[in-house]
Formats: C-alpha cells, structure tokens, sequence
C-alpha cells in the first residue's frame, strides 16, 4: 500500500516536471495535443463517410462503432499521456544514457517508463473522457455491462502499457529494434472495427499474439453486447500480459551490459 | 568497517563480431560469431571510509567497467563486490540512495529543464529535506561559479557548465559513495579546479568513499590519496600514491648550465654515476639514481665548479611520473 502510494507520489512528480517543461520551453507539445485530436477526428470522419450510409455492420449499429472509435482514442490518450516515453528507451539502451537512470531509488520499470509523460494531453484526456460519458449514458446497457465496460478500459490501459513494455525491452537483446511504436498505432487503428469483420485466425492473432483486439474492441463489445467477454478474455490476457512484461523487462536489465565511455 | 570489498571480480562482454564487407556481412546474418573480452580480471580490492581512490589505466583499460560494476549498473560475469553491505547489481532502494554516479559522456538532467528545476526533481526522487536541499544547492552552486547559470534550460548550457550541473546533482542526496568517470573530460583549467575542489570538500565533509577515473593526471594527483593501476583489465598497483612514487621514481635529474660544453666536460659527466644524459647546446640534463644523488651532484661541483653557470636538481612531478610509467607500461 505504501509502495503504491508512492508510485503515486512519484508519477505526480513526474507530471509536474513534464508540465514545467512544457509551459516554459516548448511549444511542440502542444502542437502534439491536436495532433491527436486531428487523429481522432479523422478517424471518426473517415467512419462517417465509410459507414454512415449503412445502419450495421457485423451486427454493430452504427452508435456502437461511435463507442470503438471513442475508445480507440480514449486509450490512445491515456497510453500517450503517461507513458509514451517509454519509446526513448531503445535509444537509451543502444547510447548507454540509460546507465545513470538505472540508480535512481525507484521502481525501474515504473521510473522508466513512466519517467516522460505527455502532461499537456490531459486536454485530449478530458474531450475522450466525455465522449466516454456520452456513450455510456447513450447505450441501453445495464448496471453489470457498465460495471464492467470501466474495469475493462483499465484493463485495456494495462494491457497497452504490457505490450509496449514487452516490445520496448525486446531492444535489450536487439539493440536496433525498429518504431515499435508506428506498429501499435497501426494495429489500434485497425482494431477499432467491429471485430467479427476480420477473418478468424486474423482474430485470433489480434487476440492472443498482439490483443489489439482485446484492447479496443472488448470494452465497447462488453458496453454494448455480452459483459461476460471480461472474464473470459480480457482479465486473463491483461493478468498474462502484465506478469510478461515484468518478466521480459526484468530478464532485459539483467542482460544490459550497457555501452559507451 | 570495510565499506566495499570485491574478491575476484571479472567482467566478460560477449558482443558480436562485425563482419566487413557484403558477402561476409551477408554471411552474418545468419550465423553470428562471438567474441570475448575480457574487460576486468580477477580484482580483489577493499576500500574504507575516507578512502579517494584514483582508478589509472589507459583506454580499454577496464576503468569504465569497474566503476559501472561497483555501481551496479552492470552485473559481475564472475567473483563478488559488495558496497555499504549491499550487492550493487540488486539495485535496493536503500542502496542506491548510497551512491553517485557522474559520468563525462552521459546526462542524467533533463534538457527540457532548468537546473534549478532538475535538482528539484531530484530532491523529491531522493525525498531530500527541504533544509539540507537548499544548503547543498546553494553552496554548491556558487562554488562552481555557476548560479547565476541556475535558471537556464539545461540544453542551452554549455558542456563545461552543464558538467558543472551534473555534479551539483550527483551531491544533492549526499551519497556516501561517489563514482566519477572522466568528470573533467573537456573542461577548461579553470572549471577543473572548481570541480576537484568542490568534491575534496565534499570528501573531507563527510566520510564519502570517492572513486575517480580521469585522463587528467592532476586530477588524481590533487584528489586522491590512494590509487589502482589496471592494465588489460588486470589489477597491477594498489596502495597510496605517495608510495608509488617513492617506488617507481627511482631517478632524478640533474640540470646543468654551461658557458661551454667541451668534450672535457662531457667525458667528466660521462664519469660520474650516471643513468643517462643528454647534452643539448649548453644544457646538460642528466639522470641519476636516486641514492647516488648526493655523491654525483658533489662529484660534478667539485669537477666543473669553473665551468657551471647554473645547476639544479629537479624532481619529477608526480602527473609526469604516472603518465612515463602508463605509457612505457612500467607497473608489472
Ligand atoms: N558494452 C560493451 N560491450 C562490449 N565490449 C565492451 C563494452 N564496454 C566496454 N567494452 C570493452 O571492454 C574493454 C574495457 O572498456 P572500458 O571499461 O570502457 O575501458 P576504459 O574505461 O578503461 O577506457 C574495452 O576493450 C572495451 O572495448
Ligand atoms: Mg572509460
């Protein structure tokens, strides 16, 4: 508990940090905040005008593919503003910058990913949080459905912060791992479609290998259609993920022999 | 109390050999080679409170990759270190509130950040009191001269001043052990004594056990009183520097000033109890033993009193004395 508490502490630090920075010195993160709604705004555009003419799609009407899209750029945000920084570490790992960031008195997986957030996306955090409320409060859903549709977004953040983490620490074996981070965009984009419109080994493959589907789709499928999805897929991949990571994450560090000077 | 002690302690790196040219490059892709290096062999040393340790070596030495072991950045690939009772690689919380890392080549501030805002930072990741923060950083800064400087993003700080930063930084906790490798690499005379005077303070404050690795002699000179020599990853000098003056400098130099230099004068020097000599236009340098010293000195007044217009002893000084026995790889 106290351990939490200061995870808490700390990443309120870093926040604040990131926050500074931002409002003294540069503009592009800002620049960064519409970047993002321009992202989420196209997407919705691009739904509009694909989809709008139809009433369903595999079984989704067309306010239930709204919750996809709301989601996909819910989690996005959230994935974006915390832990995005993660990204630099390949870079960190291949330069041996990241030697004196392994001695700080905190949590490592925790102080280096979550060590550069993207405070100023709160922006963007807050538009997503009420296109959340609204597809909630438009659904016909019950209590159980709601209930879980919310633990089920958390798991969704987990789950995204385990598979960029597990990639992430790849590149302490392969030193020259490529933009891992234009593959998970690419799959989230894909994924915030109805899934029974892809093959099934391709859903499968989204599910098991890459959960692109259990990230995006899952939540809006538990919020619209079966709530029992959740116990079934979503918690035991987010739990299976999860330990992955810190496995993964934990064999990397043992393997850095770090470099330069 | 033995704050580190390390028993055979070698590190081996496995990198992959680079393969040159097309074909064989091609070739590598699917079968790679391994080579091993060994970087350090075998080092059993202790060091105690109060201890400032020079770590002497040339390039590839193994320098770098002790200090990273000691720290505990990288693990041991054989042997044990132990720090303030912790083994370093496990990283505990409690241990590395313990210890300091300041490397040349590498940052740990934030370029988006002010210094003043770094060291904040960093007061809240150590949970440093407000009280002591504000001493530390007040004092420390103005030391280095640089305060006026505090308020600067860091990545608009020129590298002399950003080291400088790095240093106040690596003291803002108060480490018990301080590990510097290469702090004064490209700094100006000037900032160098800054640096080396801030960190014998800090030394002579506490009981901080201080590891430094420089190029620059008259840093280990002026810092340390005790010193490792490692050649080829291997140990081959520990104890203090005096010591290891007193035995490796076993000749001094003789320096004479003549109106003349006649072949009688040469034949006269050539007579004494000399190691070696070198006659350049009425300069003669001469190198003798250092238990000779007083009979040839004596010898050559009494011989040449007529013809010296100016004679001296000089005695090495040590940064030239550590740097003849590095390169001609002198220690055995
Ligand atoms: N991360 C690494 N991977 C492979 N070899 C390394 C690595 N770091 C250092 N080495 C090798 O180990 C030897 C010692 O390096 P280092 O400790 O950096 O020397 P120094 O600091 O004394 O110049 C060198 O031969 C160097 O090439
Ligand atoms: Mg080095």
């Amino acid at each position: 508990m106290k351990k939490a508490l200061n995870l808490f502490r700390i990443e309120g630090i870093f926040l604040k940090y990131n926050l500074i920075a931002m409002l003294q010195y540069r503009l592009s993160y800002f620049l960064s905040v519409f970047y993002e709604l321009f992202d989420a705004l196209t997407m919705m555009a691009y739904f509009y005008i694909v989809f709008g003419s139809t009433s369903s799609i595999a079984g989704w009407a067309q306010s239930q593919i709204f919750t996809l899209v709301v989601v996909s750029y819910f989690i996005n945000i959230v994935c974006v503003m915390l832990y995005i920084g993660m990204t630099s570490i390949p870079e960190y790992i291949h330069s041996g910058q990241l030697d004196l960031l392994l001695l700080k008195p905190v949590n490592k997986r925790f102080f280096l990913t979550f060590r550069s957030p993207n405070s100023v996306q709160i922006l963007n955090f807050l538009v997503a949080a009420v296109g959340i409320g609204y597809c909630v409060a438009k659904s016909d859903a019950v209590a159980i459905n709601i209930i879980c549709f919310f633990i089920a977004l958390l798991c969704s953040i987990i789950l995204m912060y385990s598979v960029m983490c597990i990639l992430i620490s790849l590149s302490f074996w392969f030193i020259r791992i490529g933009n891992s981070w234009n593959i998970i965009e690419l799959l989230n984009q894909m994924s915030a479609k109805p899934k029974n419109i892809f093959p099934m080994p391709i859903q499968l493959l989204l599910t098991l290998f890459i959960p692109a589907l259990v990230i995006i789709n899952n939540p809006a499928y538990i919020l619209h259609f079966q709530y029992d999805i959740f116990l079934r897929q979503t918690l035991p991949i987010t739990v299976i993920f999860y330990i992955s990571s810190v496995i993964v994450f934990r064999l990397g560090l043992k393997k850095y022999s770090s470099a330069g000077g | 109390m033995r704050s580190i002690i390390t028993q055979n302690l070698s590190r081996v790196y496995k990198s992959p050999v680079e393969k040159t040219g097309l074909a064989r490059s091609a070739k590598g892709l699917f079968r790679k080679e391994f080579k091993y290096i060994n970087a350090v062999t075998d080092m059993s040393f202790c060091a105690e409170h109060g201890d400032k340790i020079g770590i002497l070596g040339l390039n590839g030495a193994g320098k770098s990759t002790l200090i990273k072991m000691l720290c505990g950045i990288i693990a041991p690939t054989s042997g044990s270190v132990v720090v303030g009772g912790y083994t370093p690689f496990q990283k505990k919380n409690d241990f590395l509130r313990l210890v300091s890392l300041v490397a040349g080549n590498k940052s740990q501030l934030n370029p988006d950040l002010s210094a003043w805002d770094n060291f904040r930072f960093l007061k809240s990741i150590y949970r440093v009191p407000e009280r002591q923060f504000s001493e530390t950083a007040r004092k420390l800064t103005l030391l280095l001269e640089c305060a006026n400087l505090i308020d600067k993003q860091i990545r608009r700080l020129s590298f002399g001043e950003r080291i400088k930063m790095e240093i106040v930084a690596a003291l803002i906790h108060r480490p018990k052990f301080l590990f510097l490798d290469e702090p004064t690499i490209g700094l100006d005379v000037r900032s160098q004594e800054s640096i080396r005077k801030i960190l014998s303070d800090y030394c002579a404050e506490g009981d901080a056990v201080l590891f430094v690795t420089s190029h620059n002699l008259s840093d280990i000179v002026d810092l340390c009183n005790r010193i490792l020599v490692i050649d080829g990853g291997t140990l081959r000098y520990d104890g203090g520097l005096a010591a290891f003056c007193a035995h490796y400098n076993t000749t001094s130099e003789i320096n004479i000033e003549v109106e003349n230099c006649t072949p009688r004068i040469r034949e006269i020097v050539a007579g004494t109890g000399i190691v070696d000599c070198d006659f350049t236009g009425n300069m003669i340098r001469i190198q003798v033993e250092k238990t000779f010293i007083t009979t040839v000195f004596r010898e050559l007044i009494q011989k040449l009193s007529n013809d010296i217009n100016k004679i001296q002893i000089i005695e090495p000084r040590t940064e030239d004395l550590l740097k003849e026995l590095l390169i001609k790889g002198k220690v055995k």
